[in-house]
């Protein structure tokens, strides 16, 4: 089930659980998210960025243990861009950047990160439905696109997607996802992990 | 002309250096506002240059000369902060939150720039009539983006409050006045033996004597002002500066200590009577983290410096009076123990901090976090490696809300 703007704000309001809260830092206007209507929280652009170092790496291979992975460090570039000043993304440029919110979900609310079609329009991708699973606390990485043909500026602090909350039917409060990255307030690369079976089928059966 | 064209060509390099160094990104604006003052020093410099001719004698030019070389050996170290100040390394969440501190000490006009050094001690450039306004301080390199250091800012702050207090010049013949005093009553037997031809009650009048305990006068008043910063941080930061301040220097260093400092246990002791008058809780353990420093074994040097430590020692409790009456007067933030716990409670559930908090109860709390050791043990997705990395997201985090609170709420 969805949650709409009145619940969440009143979930941010007066946590049903004290120990377990929805939360989101800094808090939205919360009267005006109880007016909205919406059935997802709107989420604003933070100041950090992380693009890509091209020239440092040939490519990327996660199947060839031998094959030179390279390591946050070396594969991207972390910019700071400061509220009121803008950051270009280029048509056809693939950069990380996260929310300003900080946000935590209980064990019984996940949700799913989306663009906001004004922006998609003018040819910038968010995030591709992004799940974000119940226990996470952190700012959400997003991945922006500009599949547009002109440059378009972009600010920290602008509205720039949107989070649909859903419920979640829960048996153990305490099984969480451990293979979520929790807790940062910067743009992260998450490591590619192959399951057993796409490991088997990776090699040769001979 | 050729010691003219070697000044000409180093001005047009080092502007040359400029013009690449504000292509970089900077995080605030004073940091490029540094850069274009010191663009107009440098261009004064070579403007003047290039109005030489042979028709100078070689004195003019030599001088000319002297002074721009000067000039360049004064300014090059800022440009290298001000670069600095850019590095991502930096935990540049904290520039708006002590911005706000500097400028209620400093008054409203100040500019601040944060960046880092390649030396293992936090420090501050004290800026010049050209740099007027400016408060430059940096912290060790591998330490920039670690929150919990922050409060070692607060000492440096107290160097720039010292000058614009004019404290020196306060201070200065009460200093010489103890000095003298305990040379003539406590240390003249000692004092006769090196310098024996110097008569009792001449100290003052006779200029031989006068530069024989000089040193004396002046490691004290350096104590002083160092005694007086560490107050200062004390009173902006509550228990976080002693935290800081015993990650970044304890035990202390090997050899001799140095002349401006009091020993470091006496410094320790000095911080726990500002503490006491504070009402902070000192650490526990706090006094046995140190050591002390080995005092000189020349004995001049070694008389000397126990006149400076025992003048620093009298003049203590005016220091610590002086800090905390200047930051009440300003009405600095301080320490509140019930916001600390509230914020407390957020970080167990690995949440920044909701609206306006000030600095110093974030910091606060994010060091009773620090030594909780069983911080988060009930979220699995947390392992005990990363924890020290999330405590500072959740510190710079909170510092940043902070600053969309004050923003937003703004007229």
């Amino acid at each position: 089930m969805i949650l709409k703007s009145d619940f969440i704000a009143k979930q941010l309001r007066e946590p049903a659980n004290k120990k377990d809260p929805l939360v989101v830092r800094p808090e939205p206007d919360l009267k005006e998210l109880e007016k909205s209507g919406a059935a997802s929280l709107d989420l604003r652009l933070g100041c950090w960025f992380q693009i890509f170092r091209q020239n440092r790496v040939s490519y990327l291979d996660v199947y060839n243990q031998e094959a030179d992975v390279p390591n946050e460090t070396r594969l991207t570039k972390r910019v700071y861009v400061p509220f009121g000043d803008p950051f270009v993304l280029h048509p056809r440029t693939f950069v990380l950047a996260v929310t300003l919110e900080w946000i935590r979900l209980p064990a019984n609310i996940a949700g799913y990160v989306v663009g906001r079609s004004s922006w998609g329009r003018h040819g910038l991708i968010i995030a591709t439905a992004t799940g974000v699973q119940p226990g996470f606390t952190g700012c959400l990485t997003l991945e922006l696109t500009n599949v547009g043909e002109v440059p378009i500026i972009i600010k920290p602090g602008t509205t720039i997607c949107q989070i649909f909350l859903h419920s979640v039917q829960v048996a153990d409060p305490d099984l969480v996802d451990l293979s979520t990255l929790i807790g940062h307030r910067q743009p992260t690369i998450k490591g590619i992990l192959l399951d057993t079976v796409a490991r088997k089928l990776s090699k040769s059966p001979f | 002309m050729q010691g003219v064209e070697y000044a000409i060509k180093r001005y047009e390099a080092s502007l040359k250096e400029i013009e690449r160094l504000k292509q970089s990104e900077f995080p605030y604006p004073n940091s490029s506002e540094a850069l274009a003052e010191l663009e107009k020093v440098f261009q004064k410099q070579l403007d003047a240059l290039g109005k030489l001719t042979p028709a100078n004698t070689p004195l003019v030019r030599k001088n000319a000369c002297t002074q721009s070389l000067y000039t360049l050996f004064l300014y090059t170290p800022f440009l290298g902060l001000i670069l600095r100040s850019t590095n991502i390394r930096n935990a540049f969440e904290v520039y708006y939150p002590l911005l706000r501190i500097a400028r209620i000490l400093l008054g409203p006009s100040v500019r601040l720039i944060l960046s880092s050094e390649w030396d293992y001690s936090p420090f501050t450039y004290m800026p010049d009539d050209e740099l007027k306004d400016f408060v430059l301080i940096g912290h060790p390199a591998q330490e920039s983006s670690n929150p919990l250091l922050i409060p070692l800012a607060g000492h440096e702050l107290g160097h720039n409050v010292w000058e614009q207090m004019g404290l020196s010049a306060k201070y200065d013949s009460a200093v010489r006045k103890t000095v003298v005093g305990m040379i003539d009553s406590q240390f003249w037997v000692e004092f006769q033996q090196l310098f024996p031809h110097i008569k009792k009650g001449t100290l003052e009048t006779d200029l031989f004597a006068y530069e024989t305990w000089l040193p004396a006068q002046i490691w004290g008043m350096r104590q002083l002002e160092e005694s007086f910063c560490d107050a200062m941080g004390l009173r902006l930061f509550g228990e976080a500066y002693l935290h800081a301040f015993a990650y970044l220097l304890s035990p202390s260093l090997p050899g001799e200590r140095a002349v401006y400092y009091p020993n470091m246990k006496d410094r320790v002791d000095y911080l726990t009577v500002a503490s006491k008058q504070m009402s902070l809780t000192i650490p526990s353990g706090f006094g046995d983290l140190f050591d002390a420093e080995e005092e000189p074994k020349e004995a001049s040097q070694k008389l000397l410096m126990s006149v400076a430590d025992t003048a620093c020692k009298k003049h203590l409790p005016e220091m610590i009076s002086e800090a905390r009456t200047y930051a009440n007067t300003c009405m600095a933030p301080t320490r509140s123990q019930s916001v600390v716990a509230n914020i407390v409670e957020q970080f167990d559930l690995v949440i920044p901090t909701k609206g306006k908090v000030n600095i110093t109860d974030i910091i606060n709390a994010g060091w009773i976090c620090y030594h909780n050791a069983s911080l988060w043990g009930s979220v699995p997705q947390i392992e005990s490696a990363d924890k020290l990395r999330i405590l500072h997201d959740l510190i710079l985090k909170s510092l940043e809300v902070t600053e969309f609170e004050e923003r937003i709420s703004a007229p």
